[in-house]
């Protein structure tokens, strides 16, 4: 990180080491004018006219794509099924695909689980990926597993769960929202699971979730020492929880494939009935 | 007193030295928005804001297609495409639930071209949807959100929500089964927030009078759900989404171009 001093008029740019290698030499000034001949001759042969190299590249993307859509829309029609009728539900109804996923989690999760806490942990977590990133300079500008081997497989792997939920809602899913191998007929209606789905007693649900995150924070902090300190403290807490949470997901659907278990957790508190 | 002072501006100083800080304030602070004289800084703004597209940058641009696959180009290409498509539809689409699919069969038998544009305007939106996702993969991957990035990361994660809730108002409109048990589905999960949705964990609001009945404007989808997402689909979220585009590539001007190669 530079930072040059702020004096009256100048613009303070912050900048990784390899960028202000490039930059150094040059006169801000003559960097806003953006005059070809003020680089150095080894900036100019880095630097590309942008209208010639870059812009063009991207006009003949956006021609290509034009014509992919116009000869898709040309022998694809966009579907469009009989008026709607609120009073008759159609037997494999399905939100839009990019939704799909969520719909695919009510199959395992409570709906205010499914369609709300997971997606706004999503989100948040989402939003927090900047911040939660300890090593602010290394990997930036190039496609690296080595600089970064935990974030990279840690972010693929909920962009992988997130289409792979899509993929298996929107072509393993048949009428009733149940399991369609692709070569299975489809016409055929499957009956409901045959067999009795169980939940965890409260105890033994209490003590997964508390062995599950105990184990999840501790164990890491001995294997993972150095990890552990590039992140600190907060990060590193912040960090493992999101990442719990978010293998929550396939530990539950894990568990209710293989051994049936319906809930793990089933708080009754007043009325309400808390399924996890 | 004075050793209070120094004490509470200490205390100031470790919060702007915070990422969080820099991150939301830092341009604002330092850069060319420093009030020496109006006019200046109103020179400076301008100049920069010409940088978004400049005559020379960096050789990574050379490497359009193997290093950013034209991702978020092709976002707001298919933006572009789909607000051309999309005020061509508007022509001849009533938001009422007894003339909306009509006027969507309309496209199919009578309006000329009417078939291939609804076919465009769909196919456009999908697309858009699956290249902005992708586009958040490549930033990650290629550490674009890394200082002096990180707001223009936060305002792209809320670029991908409203490329989402853009296109999922749309799915409504046609009016046809598919579009009404879809969204159906999708609009339960208001119903089942906790606390304000009537069906979620401890619910104190009946159905109705929930927050998906703000949503949804009534109990059940129907006519006010139509004209709301009418609203949101053709003005409230593009409007929203072109302020929210214009600042992200501003962004990406101010911290010195794409995070390319150099």
């Amino acid at each position: 990180m530079k930072e040059e001093s702020r004096e009256e008029g100048e613009v303070v740019v912050r900048m990784s080491d390899k960028e202000w290698e490039f930059v150094k030499d040059l006169n801000v000034r003559k960097k806003v004018k953006e005059s070809f001949d003020a680089l150095t001759p080894r900036q100019q042969d880095y630097t590309v006219r942008h209208l010639r190299d870059s812009l063009g590249v991207e006009f003949i993307a956006g021609l290509l794509f034009t014509l992919i859509i116009m000869v898709w829309s040309l022998f694809m029609d966009a579907p469009l099924k009989e008026l709607a009728n609120p009073s008759y539900t159609p037997a494999d109804e399905r939100a839009p695909w990019y939704f799909i996923g969520l719909q695919e989690l009510l199959a395992y999760f409570d709906p205010w689980l499914a369609g709300v806490v997971i997606p706004t942990v999503l989100f948040v977590g989402l939003l927090a990926i900047p911040f939660i990133d300890p090593k602010k300079e290394s990997g930036i500008g190039r496609y690296t597993l080595v600089e970064r081997p935990v974030a990279v497989p840690a972010f693929c792997f909920g962009f992988a769960l997130w289409y792979g939920l899509i993929i298996v809602g929107q072509f393993f899913r048949g009428p009733g929202r149940m399991f369609y191998w692709p070569w299975e007929d489809r016409t055929l209606l499957k009956g409901l699971h045959a067999v009795e789905l169980v939940n965890f007693p409260v105890i033994g649900g209490i003590i997964f979730f508390i062995l599950y995150y105990g184990i999840g924070v501790v164990v890491p902090q001995f294997i993972f020492r150095k990890f552990c300190e590039t992140l600190g403290v907060a990060r590193y807490y912040i960090f493992i929880i999101l990442f719990l949470t978010m293998m929550l997901v396939p530990v539950k659907i894990f568990l209710r494939c293989v051994f049936d278990v319906k809930y793990i957790l089933s708080l009754q508190i007043g009325n309400t009935m808390l399924n996890f | 007193m004075d050793e209070k002072k120094e004490k509470g501006e200490k205390r100031g100083n470790s919060f702007k030295k915070t990422q969080v800080y820099k991150a939301i304030f830092g341009d604002l602070l330092y850069g060319e928005f420093k009030l020496s004289s109006p006019i200046n800084s109103l020179i400076r703004a301008v100049a920069k804001a010409m940088q978004l597209n400049p005559y020379n940058m960096s050789a990574g641009g050379r490497k359009i297609i193997t290093y950013t696959f034209c991702l978020g180009g092709l976002s707001v290409f298919f933006f572009a495409l789909l607000a051309c498509t999309g005020t061509f539809l508007m022509l001849y689409y009533n938001p009422d639930v007894n003339k909306a699919y009509s006027n969507v069969e309309d496209f199919r038998y009578i309006v000329p071209f009417g078939v291939l544009i609804r076919n465009m305007h769909r196919w456009t939106a999908h697309l858009m949807v699956l290249f902005v996702s992708l586009h958040m993969l490549r930033v990650f991957l290629t550490g674009a959100y890394k200082p002096p990035r990180e707001l223009n990361w936060i305002v792209g994660v809320f670029l991908l929500v409203l490329t989402m809730l853009a296109s999922f108002t749309g799915y409504l409109l046609p009016w046809d089964q598919l579009a009404y048990w879809g969204v159906t589905i999708g609009c339960s999960m208001g119903e089942n927030i906790p606390v304000i949705g009537a069906k979620g964990p401890f619910a104190v609001l009946k159905s109705g009078s929930d927050i998906n009945a703000v949503l949804v404007g009534g109990a059940s989808v129907g006519q006010p759900t139509l004209l709301r997402f009418y609203l949101l689909h053709a003005i409230a979220i593009p409007l929203s989404i072109v302020a929210l585009m214009g600042y992200h590539f501003w962004r990406i001007r101010r911290a010195g171009g794409v995070s390319g190669p150099l």
